[in-house]
Protein backbone atom coordinates (compact mmCIF):
# COMPACT_ATOMS: atom_id res chain seq x y z
CA UNK A 1 0.00 0.00 0.00
CA UNK A 2 1.44 3.46 -0.93
CA UNK A 3 1.41 6.37 1.73
CA UNK A 4 -1.84 8.00 -0.01
CA UNK A 5 -3.29 4.73 0.65
CA UNK A 6 -3.03 5.13 4.05
CA UNK A 7 -4.00 8.78 4.42
CA UNK A 8 -7.39 8.14 2.48
CA UNK A 9 -7.79 4.95 4.39
CA UNK A 10 -7.08 7.24 7.90
CA UNK A 11 -9.34 9.82 6.22
CA UNK A 12 -12.37 7.38 5.78
CA UNK A 13 -11.35 5.79 9.27
CA UNK A 14 -11.77 9.54 10.83
CA UNK A 15 -14.87 10.05 8.87
CA UNK A 16 -16.66 6.84 9.99
CA UNK A 17 -15.84 7.47 13.68
CA UNK A 18 -17.11 11.07 13.66
CA UNK A 19 -20.02 10.27 12.32
CA UNK A 20 -20.76 7.69 14.56
CA UNK A 21 -20.11 9.81 17.50
CA UNK A 22 -22.07 12.58 16.16
CA UNK A 23 -25.27 11.73 18.64
CA UNK A 24 -22.80 11.98 21.69
CA UNK A 25 -21.42 15.07 20.53
CA UNK A 26 -24.58 17.36 19.04
CA UNK A 27 -27.43 18.09 20.40
CA UNK A 28 -30.61 17.04 18.21
CA UNK A 29 -31.23 20.04 16.67
CA UNK A 30 -27.73 19.81 15.44
CA UNK A 31 -28.13 16.26 15.06
CA UNK A 32 -30.52 17.14 12.66
CA UNK A 33 -28.83 19.15 10.50
CA UNK A 34 -26.30 16.70 9.88
CA UNK A 35 -29.01 14.14 8.65
CA UNK A 36 -30.16 16.84 6.36
CA UNK A 37 -26.62 17.34 5.22
CA UNK A 38 -25.82 13.45 4.76
CA UNK A 39 -29.70 13.60 2.93
CA UNK A 40 -29.21 16.63 0.67
CA UNK A 41 -25.20 15.53 -0.02
CA UNK A 42 -26.40 12.36 -1.01
CA UNK A 43 -28.99 13.89 -3.72
CA UNK A 44 -26.35 16.41 -4.62
CA UNK A 45 -23.75 13.43 -5.43
CA UNK A 46 -25.96 11.50 -7.77
CA UNK A 47 -26.50 14.98 -9.55
CA UNK A 48 -22.53 14.91 -9.83
CA UNK A 49 -22.79 11.35 -11.33
CA UNK A 50 -24.83 13.16 -14.04
CA UNK A 51 -23.05 17.21 -14.23
CA UNK A 52 -19.29 16.12 -13.11
CA UNK A 53 -18.60 12.32 -14.02
CA UNK A 54 -20.61 12.61 -17.49
CA UNK A 55 -20.98 16.25 -18.11
CA UNK A 56 -24.69 16.75 -18.44
CA UNK A 57 -26.02 19.73 -16.42
CA UNK A 58 -28.97 18.91 -14.87
CA UNK A 59 -31.39 22.09 -13.87
CA UNK A 60 -34.14 19.13 -13.04
CA UNK A 61 -32.79 16.69 -10.69
CA UNK A 62 -35.66 17.62 -7.89
CA UNK A 63 -37.43 15.41 -10.37
CA UNK A 64 -35.72 12.41 -8.62
CA UNK A 65 -36.21 13.55 -5.27
CA UNK A 66 -39.55 14.22 -4.97
CA UNK A 67 -40.78 10.87 -6.82
CA UNK A 68 -38.49 8.97 -4.39
CA UNK A 69 -39.74 10.88 -1.66
CA UNK A 70 -43.55 10.46 -3.33
CA UNK A 71 -42.69 7.12 -3.45
CA UNK A 72 -41.79 6.58 0.22
CA UNK A 73 -44.17 8.28 1.57
CA UNK A 74 -47.00 6.80 -0.62
CA UNK A 75 -45.89 3.23 0.24
CA UNK A 76 -45.87 4.40 4.15
CA UNK A 77 -49.02 5.84 4.39
CA UNK A 78 -50.99 2.97 2.08
CA UNK A 79 -49.04 -0.10 2.68
CA UNK A 80 -45.96 -0.47 4.77
CA UNK A 81 -43.86 1.25 7.11
CA UNK A 82 -40.47 -0.81 6.19
CA UNK A 83 -37.94 1.21 5.94
CA UNK A 84 -36.14 -0.89 3.21
CA UNK A 85 -38.93 -1.20 1.49
CA UNK A 86 -39.55 2.54 1.32
CA UNK A 87 -35.65 2.85 -0.39
CA UNK A 88 -36.14 0.15 -2.79
CA UNK A 89 -39.74 1.34 -4.00
CA UNK A 90 -38.22 4.85 -4.43
CA UNK A 91 -35.08 3.41 -6.51
CA UNK A 92 -37.57 1.11 -8.94
CA UNK A 93 -40.06 4.43 -9.14
CA UNK A 94 -36.50 6.14 -9.94
CA UNK A 95 -35.48 3.47 -12.92
CA UNK A 96 -39.11 3.78 -14.07
CA UNK A 97 -38.53 7.28 -14.65
CA UNK A 98 -35.40 7.59 -15.86
CA UNK A 99 -35.60 5.08 -18.63
CA UNK A 100 -38.03 6.93 -21.03
CA UNK A 101 -36.99 10.24 -19.73
CA UNK A 102 -33.22 9.39 -20.03
CA UNK A 103 -34.05 7.78 -23.66
CA UNK A 104 -35.16 11.19 -24.38
CA UNK A 105 -32.70 13.62 -22.90
CA UNK A 106 -29.35 11.98 -23.84
CA UNK A 107 -29.76 12.54 -26.95
CA UNK A 108 -29.49 16.64 -25.97
CA UNK A 109 -26.36 18.21 -24.12
CA UNK A 110 -26.12 21.54 -23.18
CA UNK A 111 -28.43 24.07 -22.48
CA UNK A 112 -30.96 21.71 -24.64
CA UNK A 113 -30.37 18.94 -21.92
CA UNK A 114 -30.57 21.51 -19.14
CA UNK A 115 -34.08 22.77 -20.41
CA UNK A 116 -35.40 19.61 -20.81
CA UNK A 117 -34.42 18.41 -17.46
CA UNK A 118 -36.23 21.12 -15.93
CA UNK A 119 -39.14 20.85 -17.85
CA UNK A 120 -39.44 16.87 -17.01
CA UNK A 121 -38.97 18.19 -12.72
CA UNK A 122 -41.82 20.92 -13.64
CA UNK A 123 -44.17 18.60 -15.18
CA UNK A 124 -43.82 16.89 -12.07
CA UNK A 125 -44.31 19.69 -10.07
CA UNK A 126 -47.78 20.22 -11.52
CA UNK A 127 -48.42 16.61 -11.13
CA UNK A 128 -47.97 16.79 -7.74
CA UNK A 129 -50.14 19.11 -7.31
CA UNK A 130 -52.86 18.78 -9.14
CA UNK A 131 -53.34 14.73 -8.75
CA UNK A 132 -54.96 16.10 -5.26
CA UNK A 133 -56.90 12.38 -4.70
CA UNK A 134 -53.18 10.73 -4.36
CA UNK A 135 -50.52 13.07 -3.20
CA UNK A 136 -52.14 15.63 -1.08
CA UNK A 137 -51.72 18.45 -3.86
CA UNK A 138 -50.08 21.17 -2.55
CA UNK A 139 -50.68 20.82 0.97
CA UNK A 140 -48.82 18.07 0.54
CA UNK A 141 -49.21 14.33 1.57
CA UNK A 142 -49.58 13.81 5.47
CA UNK A 143 -50.17 10.90 7.76
CA UNK A 144 -46.52 9.71 7.16
CA UNK A 145 -45.74 7.23 9.58
CA UNK A 146 -42.11 6.85 11.34
CA UNK A 147 -39.98 3.85 9.75
CA UNK A 148 -39.28 0.35 10.54
CA UNK A 149 -36.00 -0.83 10.36
CA UNK A 150 -36.58 -4.08 11.61
CA UNK A 151 -39.89 -5.85 12.78
CA UNK A 152 -40.03 -4.02 16.27
CA UNK A 153 -37.14 -1.71 15.64
CA UNK A 154 -39.09 1.60 15.16
CA UNK A 155 -36.78 4.56 14.35
CA UNK A 156 -38.71 7.44 16.05
CA UNK A 157 -35.98 8.96 17.52
CA UNK A 158 -33.57 11.43 16.03
CA UNK A 159 -30.57 9.40 16.51
CA UNK A 160 -32.52 6.22 15.93
CA UNK A 161 -33.01 8.02 12.47
CA UNK A 162 -29.55 9.72 12.38
CA UNK A 163 -27.86 6.38 12.15
CA UNK A 164 -29.88 5.17 9.48
CA UNK A 165 -29.42 7.43 7.46
CA UNK A 166 -25.67 7.86 7.97
CA UNK A 167 -25.27 4.12 7.35
CA UNK A 168 -27.35 4.12 3.94
CA UNK A 169 -25.53 7.47 2.58
CA UNK A 170 -22.04 5.67 3.63
CA UNK A 171 -23.09 2.13 1.56
CA UNK A 172 -24.55 4.54 -1.12
CA UNK A 173 -21.69 6.77 -1.47
CA UNK A 174 -19.23 3.79 -1.68
CA UNK A 175 -21.53 2.24 -4.34
CA UNK A 176 -21.50 5.22 -6.43
CA UNK A 177 -17.89 5.73 -5.57
CA UNK A 178 -16.82 1.93 -7.18
CA UNK A 179 -19.19 2.64 -9.68
CA UNK A 180 -17.60 6.35 -11.07
CA UNK A 181 -13.96 4.44 -10.64
CA UNK A 182 -14.68 1.63 -12.65
CA UNK A 183 -14.29 1.23 -15.81
CA UNK A 184 -17.62 2.13 -16.65
CA UNK A 185 -17.06 5.06 -14.74
CA UNK A 186 -13.65 5.86 -16.49
CA UNK A 187 -15.48 5.56 -19.87
CA UNK A 188 -18.13 8.51 -18.36
CA UNK A 189 -15.34 10.81 -17.96
CA UNK A 190 -14.16 9.80 -21.32
CA UNK A 191 -17.52 10.63 -22.84
CA UNK A 192 -17.22 13.91 -20.47
CA UNK A 193 -14.09 14.92 -21.70
CA UNK A 194 -14.40 14.10 -25.71
CA UNK A 195 -17.60 12.18 -26.56
CA UNK A 196 -16.39 11.84 -30.36
CA UNK A 197 -13.04 10.28 -29.25
CA UNK A 198 -15.17 7.94 -27.53
CA UNK A 199 -17.36 7.11 -30.10
CA UNK A 200 -14.04 6.38 -32.72
CA UNK A 201 -12.98 4.53 -29.53
CA UNK A 202 -16.27 1.63 -30.01
CA UNK A 203 -17.98 3.41 -26.77
CA UNK A 204 -21.68 3.50 -27.94
CA UNK A 205 -21.91 7.45 -25.86
CA UNK A 206 -25.89 7.41 -25.33
CA UNK A 207 -26.04 4.30 -23.94
CA UNK A 208 -23.08 5.30 -21.54
CA UNK A 209 -25.32 8.64 -20.79
CA UNK A 210 -28.77 6.79 -20.28
CA UNK A 211 -26.81 3.99 -17.88
CA UNK A 212 -25.45 7.34 -15.77
CA UNK A 213 -28.92 9.17 -16.26
CA UNK A 214 -30.49 6.06 -14.13
CA UNK A 215 -28.16 5.50 -11.64
CA UNK A 216 -28.71 9.47 -11.15
CA UNK A 217 -31.87 9.03 -11.11
CA UNK A 218 -31.81 6.03 -8.76
CA UNK A 219 -29.24 7.74 -6.33
CA UNK A 220 -31.18 10.74 -6.42
CA UNK A 221 -34.88 8.93 -5.85
CA UNK A 222 -32.97 7.03 -2.86
CA UNK A 223 -32.29 10.18 -1.43
CA UNK A 224 -35.60 11.86 -1.58
CA UNK A 225 -36.87 8.50 -0.17
CA UNK A 226 -34.38 9.25 2.81
CA UNK A 227 -35.49 12.71 2.95
CA UNK A 228 -38.98 12.19 3.46
CA UNK A 229 -38.82 8.90 6.05
CA UNK A 230 -36.26 11.32 8.19
CA UNK A 231 -38.86 14.45 7.93
CA UNK A 232 -42.19 12.63 7.48
CA UNK A 233 -43.54 14.87 4.99
CA UNK A 234 -43.23 15.53 1.29
CA UNK A 235 -44.63 18.60 -1.07
CA UNK A 236 -45.03 19.53 -4.43
CA UNK A 237 -41.55 21.73 -3.02
CA UNK A 238 -39.49 18.52 -3.39
CA UNK A 239 -39.65 18.62 -7.45
CA UNK A 240 -39.36 22.42 -7.52
CA UNK A 241 -36.99 24.40 -9.27
CA UNK A 242 -35.37 25.89 -5.86
CA UNK A 243 -34.59 22.09 -5.03
CA UNK A 244 -32.80 21.29 -8.10
CA UNK A 245 -31.42 24.81 -8.17
CA UNK A 246 -29.74 24.03 -4.35
CA UNK A 247 -28.41 20.58 -5.27
CA UNK A 248 -26.69 22.21 -8.48
CA UNK A 249 -25.13 24.51 -6.00
CA UNK A 250 -24.25 22.06 -3.62
CA UNK A 251 -22.04 20.65 -6.62
CA UNK A 252 -20.73 24.05 -7.87
CA UNK A 253 -19.40 24.52 -4.05
CA UNK A 254 -17.89 21.55 -3.34
CA UNK A 255 -16.54 20.67 -6.76
CA UNK A 256 -17.76 19.41 -9.96
CA UNK A 257 -15.19 16.93 -10.67
CA UNK A 258 -14.93 15.88 -7.29
CA UNK A 259 -17.70 13.05 -6.09
CA UNK A 260 -17.05 13.88 -2.20
CA UNK A 261 -17.26 17.77 -3.21
CA UNK A 262 -20.91 17.01 -3.41
CA UNK A 263 -21.02 16.18 0.21
CA UNK A 264 -18.90 19.07 1.10
CA UNK A 265 -21.35 21.53 -0.61
CA UNK A 266 -24.11 20.33 1.16
CA UNK A 267 -22.75 20.80 4.53
CA UNK A 268 -22.05 24.42 3.05
CA UNK A 269 -25.46 24.74 1.82
CA UNK A 270 -27.50 23.51 4.72
CA UNK A 271 -25.03 25.50 7.43
CA UNK A 272 -25.19 28.70 5.74
CA UNK A 273 -28.85 28.57 5.17
CA UNK A 274 -29.12 27.92 9.21
CA UNK A 275 -26.75 30.89 9.91
CA UNK A 276 -27.86 33.03 7.86
CA UNK A 277 -31.31 32.95 7.90
CA UNK A 278 -31.13 33.32 11.83
CA UNK A 279 -29.73 36.50 10.92
CA UNK A 280 -30.79 38.41 8.04
CA UNK A 281 -33.81 38.19 6.20
CA UNK A 282 -32.44 36.94 2.60
CA UNK A 283 -29.93 34.28 3.48
CA UNK A 284 -30.03 33.47 -0.20
CA UNK A 285 -28.00 36.59 -0.96
CA UNK A 286 -25.03 35.14 1.75
CA UNK A 287 -25.34 31.99 -0.12
CA UNK A 288 -24.55 33.74 -3.60
CA UNK A 289 -22.08 35.49 -1.70
CA UNK A 290 -20.43 32.40 -1.09
CA UNK A 291 -21.08 30.55 -4.44
CA UNK A 292 -19.62 33.98 -6.05
CA UNK A 293 -16.06 33.95 -3.98
CA UNK A 294 -15.99 29.91 -4.38
CA UNK A 295 -16.22 29.92 -8.32
CA UNK A 296 -13.60 33.22 -8.42
CA UNK A 297 -11.09 31.51 -5.55
CA UNK A 298 -11.66 27.99 -5.62
CA UNK A 299 -12.82 26.85 -9.44
CA UNK A 300 -12.02 23.37 -8.28
CA UNK A 301 -14.71 23.45 -5.39
CA UNK A 302 -14.10 23.73 -1.64
CA UNK A 303 -13.07 20.06 -2.24
CA UNK A 304 -9.68 20.99 -4.21
CA UNK A 305 -8.67 22.80 -0.70
CA UNK A 306 -6.81 19.07 0.50
CA UNK A 307 -5.77 18.43 -3.12
CA UNK A 308 -4.13 22.33 -2.97
CA UNK A 309 -2.45 21.38 -0.01
CA UNK A 310 -1.23 18.22 -0.55
CA UNK A 311 0.29 19.24 -4.03
CA UNK A 312 3.47 20.31 -3.08
CA UNK A 313 4.19 17.33 -1.23
CA UNK A 314 3.03 14.67 -3.63
CA UNK A 315 5.17 16.48 -6.72
CA UNK A 316 8.23 15.86 -4.88
CA UNK A 317 7.11 11.67 -4.84
CA UNK A 318 5.85 11.94 -8.64
CA UNK A 319 8.47 10.56 -10.86
CA UNK A 320 10.39 13.03 -13.31
CA UNK A 321 9.01 12.58 -17.37
CA UNK A 322 11.85 10.30 -19.08
CA UNK A 323 13.46 11.99 -22.14
CA UNK A 324 11.51 10.07 -24.15
CA UNK A 325 9.42 12.91 -26.18
CA UNK A 326 10.50 16.05 -24.70
CA UNK A 327 8.90 17.92 -27.59
CA UNK A 328 11.71 20.26 -28.13
CA UNK A 329 11.43 20.69 -31.56
CA UNK A 330 9.50 20.20 -34.55
CA UNK A 331 10.87 17.63 -37.33
CA UNK A 332 12.05 18.33 -40.17
CA UNK A 333 11.96 16.57 -42.91
CA UNK B 1 -4.87 -10.20 -52.49
CA UNK B 2 -8.22 -8.39 -52.18
CA UNK B 3 -8.32 -4.89 -50.62
CA UNK B 4 -9.35 -5.30 -46.80
CA UNK B 5 -10.46 -1.51 -46.80
CA UNK B 6 -11.73 -0.36 -50.01
CA UNK B 7 -13.19 3.19 -50.29
CA UNK B 8 -15.20 4.21 -53.16
CA UNK B 9 -15.78 7.94 -54.57
CA UNK B 10 -15.97 9.02 -50.97
CA UNK B 11 -17.29 13.08 -50.05
CA UNK B 12 -17.44 14.64 -46.79
CA UNK B 13 -16.92 18.14 -44.99
CA UNK B 14 -18.43 20.59 -42.91
CA UNK B 15 -21.63 21.97 -43.22
CA UNK B 16 -21.46 23.45 -46.70
CA UNK B 17 -17.29 22.98 -46.95
CA UNK B 18 -16.61 20.00 -49.40
CA UNK B 19 -13.08 19.14 -48.18
CA UNK B 20 -13.17 15.19 -49.09
CA UNK B 21 -14.37 15.28 -52.47
CA UNK B 22 -14.68 11.65 -54.23
CA UNK B 23 -11.79 10.16 -52.90
CA UNK B 24 -11.06 6.22 -53.69
CA UNK B 25 -8.03 3.96 -51.98
CA UNK B 26 -7.98 0.54 -51.73
CA UNK B 27 -5.78 -1.18 -48.92
CA UNK B 28 -4.88 -5.08 -48.90
CA UNK B 29 -4.59 -6.90 -45.96
CA UNK B 30 -1.22 -6.50 -44.35
CA UNK B 31 -0.27 -3.69 -46.80
CA UNK B 32 0.86 -0.01 -45.44
CA UNK B 33 -0.14 2.55 -46.89
CA UNK B 34 1.34 6.35 -46.63
CA UNK B 35 -1.29 9.48 -47.39
CA UNK B 36 0.72 12.49 -47.87
CA UNK B 37 -0.58 15.82 -48.64
CA UNK B 38 0.06 19.42 -47.78
CA UNK B 39 -1.56 20.93 -45.41
CA UNK B 40 -5.52 21.63 -45.88
CA UNK B 41 -6.14 19.08 -48.25
CA UNK B 42 -8.31 17.01 -46.47
CA UNK B 43 -5.86 14.35 -45.20
CA UNK B 44 -7.27 14.50 -41.57
CA UNK B 45 -11.12 14.99 -42.65
CA UNK B 46 -10.80 12.02 -44.91
CA UNK B 47 -8.81 9.61 -41.86
CA UNK B 48 -12.60 11.34 -39.69
CA UNK B 49 -14.91 10.31 -42.03
CA UNK B 50 -13.38 6.77 -42.04
CA UNK B 51 -13.91 6.51 -38.81
CA UNK B 52 -17.40 7.93 -38.56
CA UNK B 53 -15.97 10.86 -36.84
CA UNK B 54 -17.25 13.22 -39.53
CA UNK B 55 -20.31 11.90 -41.49
CA UNK B 56 -19.60 11.09 -45.65
CA UNK B 57 -22.00 12.91 -47.58
CA UNK B 58 -21.61 10.00 -50.28
CA UNK B 59 -19.41 7.30 -51.37
CA UNK B 60 -18.64 3.64 -49.50
CA UNK B 61 -16.01 2.63 -47.22
CA UNK B 62 -16.18 -1.23 -46.93
CA UNK B 63 -14.13 -2.89 -44.61
CA UNK B 64 -13.59 -6.82 -45.81
CA UNK B 65 -16.55 -6.35 -47.63
CA UNK B 66 -18.72 -4.66 -44.84
CA UNK B 67 -20.35 -1.01 -45.70
CA UNK B 68 -19.27 1.32 -42.80
CA UNK B 69 -19.77 4.51 -44.42
CA UNK B 70 -22.89 6.91 -42.34
CA UNK B 71 -22.51 4.15 -39.42
CA UNK B 72 -22.21 5.60 -36.36
CA UNK B 73 -18.58 5.94 -35.35
CA UNK B 74 -18.59 3.45 -32.50
CA UNK B 75 -19.83 1.06 -34.65
CA UNK B 76 -17.12 1.49 -37.09
CA UNK B 77 -14.70 0.78 -34.10
CA UNK B 78 -16.32 -2.57 -33.45
CA UNK B 79 -16.10 -3.43 -36.63
CA UNK B 80 -12.53 -3.31 -36.95
CA UNK B 81 -11.21 0.45 -37.45
CA UNK B 82 -8.83 2.07 -34.62
CA UNK B 83 -7.44 5.50 -35.03
CA UNK B 84 -4.69 7.26 -33.55
CA UNK B 85 -5.71 10.95 -34.06
CA UNK B 86 -3.89 14.05 -34.85
CA UNK B 87 -2.50 15.28 -31.46
CA UNK B 88 -2.75 12.04 -29.41
CA UNK B 89 -5.98 13.19 -27.57
CA UNK B 90 -5.84 11.14 -24.52
CA UNK B 91 -7.67 11.83 -21.41
CA UNK B 92 -5.01 14.09 -19.56
CA UNK B 93 -6.79 13.39 -15.87
CA UNK B 94 -6.88 9.33 -16.43
CA UNK B 95 -3.52 7.45 -15.50
CA UNK B 96 -1.73 5.73 -18.47
CA UNK B 97 -3.58 2.31 -17.73
CA UNK B 98 -6.60 3.68 -17.25
CA UNK B 99 -6.92 5.39 -21.04
CA UNK B 100 -5.64 2.16 -22.47
CA UNK B 101 -8.27 0.20 -20.39
CA UNK B 102 -10.26 2.32 -23.16
CA UNK B 103 -9.36 0.90 -25.43
CA UNK B 104 -9.73 -3.00 -24.76
CA UNK B 105 -11.46 -5.14 -26.76
CA UNK B 106 -10.70 -8.91 -26.85
CA UNK B 107 -10.04 -11.24 -29.16
CA UNK B 108 -8.71 -14.30 -28.84
CA UNK B 109 -5.81 -13.94 -30.36
CA UNK B 110 -4.35 -10.21 -30.01
CA UNK B 111 -2.86 -7.29 -28.43
CA UNK B 112 -3.63 -7.00 -24.36
CA UNK B 113 -1.99 -5.24 -21.65
CA UNK B 114 0.97 -7.59 -20.77
CA UNK B 115 2.19 -7.85 -24.81
CA UNK B 116 1.49 -3.80 -25.20
CA UNK B 117 3.77 -3.81 -22.20
CA UNK B 118 6.58 -5.86 -23.54
CA UNK B 119 6.16 -4.13 -26.68
CA UNK B 120 6.25 -0.14 -25.22
CA UNK B 121 8.17 -1.24 -21.57
CA UNK B 122 8.73 2.50 -20.82
CA UNK B 123 4.34 2.26 -20.09
CA UNK B 124 4.55 0.10 -17.93
CA UNK B 125 6.96 1.84 -15.83
CA UNK B 126 4.06 4.62 -15.84
CA UNK B 127 1.17 2.96 -15.58
CA UNK B 128 -0.42 4.64 -12.29
CA UNK B 129 0.67 8.34 -14.00
CA UNK B 130 -1.73 10.58 -15.08
CA UNK B 131 -1.67 11.15 -18.86
CA UNK B 132 -2.02 14.45 -19.01
CA UNK B 133 2.31 14.56 -17.30
CA UNK B 134 3.46 12.79 -19.78
CA UNK B 135 6.30 13.77 -22.41
CA UNK B 136 4.82 13.84 -26.36
CA UNK B 137 6.23 11.11 -27.10
CA UNK B 138 5.08 8.76 -24.13
CA UNK B 139 1.50 10.57 -24.79
CA UNK B 140 1.96 8.83 -28.83
CA UNK B 141 3.17 5.23 -27.09
CA UNK B 142 -0.09 5.79 -25.13
CA UNK B 143 -2.41 6.46 -28.03
CA UNK B 144 -0.58 3.50 -30.19
CA UNK B 145 -0.95 1.24 -27.53
CA UNK B 146 -4.88 2.48 -26.78
CA UNK B 147 -5.20 1.80 -30.49
CA UNK B 148 -3.25 -1.33 -30.76
CA UNK B 149 -5.91 -2.98 -27.87
CA UNK B 150 -8.85 -2.47 -29.82
CA UNK B 151 -7.41 -5.47 -32.23
CA UNK B 152 -7.83 -3.47 -35.28
CA UNK B 153 -8.21 -5.47 -39.01
CA UNK B 154 -7.34 -1.93 -40.15
CA UNK B 155 -5.02 0.57 -38.15
CA UNK B 156 -5.37 4.77 -38.92
CA UNK B 157 -3.05 7.24 -37.83
CA UNK B 158 -3.09 10.83 -38.24
CA UNK B 159 0.35 12.84 -38.18
CA UNK B 160 1.77 10.39 -35.02
CA UNK B 161 4.96 12.22 -35.73
CA UNK B 162 3.62 15.83 -35.23
CA UNK B 163 5.40 17.49 -32.16
CA UNK B 164 7.88 15.09 -31.79
CA UNK B 165 11.53 15.47 -31.43
CA UNK B 166 13.60 13.49 -34.26
CA UNK B 167 14.77 11.07 -31.41
CA UNK B 168 11.70 10.19 -30.43
CA UNK B 169 10.16 9.95 -33.84
CA UNK B 170 13.33 7.39 -34.89
CA UNK B 171 11.67 5.56 -31.89
CA UNK B 172 8.26 6.02 -32.88
CA UNK B 173 9.43 4.51 -36.36
CA UNK B 174 10.71 1.53 -34.72
CA UNK B 175 7.39 0.57 -33.03
CA UNK B 176 6.01 1.18 -36.09
CA UNK B 177 8.07 -0.99 -38.20
CA UNK B 178 7.42 -3.61 -35.76
CA UNK B 179 4.10 -3.49 -36.18
CA UNK B 180 3.86 -3.37 -39.97
CA UNK B 181 6.20 -7.14 -39.44
CA UNK B 182 3.96 -8.54 -37.45
CA UNK B 183 1.55 -7.97 -40.70
CA UNK B 184 -0.72 -5.08 -39.37
CA UNK B 185 -2.69 -3.03 -41.85
CA UNK B 186 -1.72 0.58 -41.50
CA UNK B 187 -2.73 3.70 -43.57
CA UNK B 188 -1.11 6.53 -42.15
CA UNK B 189 -1.47 10.07 -43.11
CA UNK B 190 2.16 11.65 -42.44
CA UNK B 191 3.85 15.18 -43.14
CA UNK B 192 7.69 13.35 -42.15
CA UNK B 193 8.50 11.83 -45.74
CA UNK B 194 10.99 9.69 -44.30
CA UNK B 195 8.64 7.98 -41.61
CA UNK B 196 6.24 7.65 -43.77
CA UNK B 197 8.16 6.14 -46.69
CA UNK B 198 10.13 4.08 -44.53
CA UNK B 199 7.02 2.06 -42.52
CA UNK B 200 4.77 1.82 -45.86
CA UNK B 201 4.67 0.09 -48.91
CA UNK B 202 2.93 2.55 -50.94
CA UNK B 203 2.23 5.94 -51.75
CA UNK B 204 -0.70 7.88 -52.19
CA UNK B 205 -1.13 11.95 -52.44
CA UNK B 206 -3.87 13.71 -51.91
CA UNK B 207 -4.34 17.62 -53.19
CA UNK B 208 -7.58 19.58 -53.09
CA UNK B 209 -9.79 16.40 -51.25
CA UNK B 210 -8.99 14.16 -54.01
CA UNK B 211 -6.17 11.47 -54.73
CA UNK B 212 -3.79 13.04 -57.52
CA UNK B 213 -1.25 10.01 -57.30
CA UNK B 214 -0.85 6.47 -55.94
CA UNK B 215 2.12 4.50 -56.52
CA UNK B 216 4.58 1.91 -54.95
CA UNK B 217 7.28 3.37 -52.76
CA UNK B 218 9.88 2.41 -54.65
CA UNK B 219 8.36 3.97 -58.03
CA UNK B 220 7.39 7.08 -55.82
CA UNK B 221 11.71 7.49 -54.80
CA UNK B 222 11.93 7.33 -58.60
CA UNK B 223 9.82 10.49 -58.96
CA UNK B 224 11.58 13.16 -57.18
CA UNK B 225 9.41 15.14 -59.41
CA UNK B 226 5.73 14.06 -58.26
CA UNK B 227 6.93 15.24 -54.41
CA UNK B 228 8.30 18.29 -55.77
CA UNK B 229 5.17 19.09 -57.60
CA UNK B 230 2.54 18.15 -55.33
CA UNK B 231 4.29 18.21 -51.55
CA UNK B 232 6.75 21.00 -52.44
CA UNK B 233 9.50 18.89 -51.60
CA UNK B 234 12.95 20.09 -53.23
Amino acid sequence: MNPNMYVRWAIRIVIIVALALAPFLLNTFRLSLLSEILILGLAAVSLSVLVGVTGLPSLGHAAFYGLGGYAAGLLSVHATDSAILGLLVAAVVGIIFAIPAGWLSVRTTGIVFLMLSLAFAELLFSLSQSLRWLTGGSDGLAGIRNPVLLPGIELSTVPSRYYYIAAVVVVVYIMVRRFVDSPFGHALSGINSNALRMDALGYNVSHYRRVAYSVAGVVGAVAGALNVQNARFVAPENFGFMTSAFLLVMVILGGVKRLHGALAGAAILVVARDELSSRFDSWELGLGLILVLVIYFLPGGVASIVERIAAPFKKRREPRATPLGTDESVVSR
Amino acid sequence: MSALLEVKDLHAGYGASRIVRGVSLSVEEGAGIVLFGRNGVGKSTFMQALMGMVTPSSGQVLLAGKQLAGRPAHEIAKAGLAIVPQGRRLFPDLTVQENLMLGIRQTPKGWTLDTLYELLPRLAERTAQPAGLLSGGEQQMVAIGRALLRNPSVLLLDEPSEGLAPRIIAELAGVLRTLRADGLTVLIVEQNLKLGLTMSDHVAIMDVGKIVHESTVTEFRRSPDIARRYLGVI
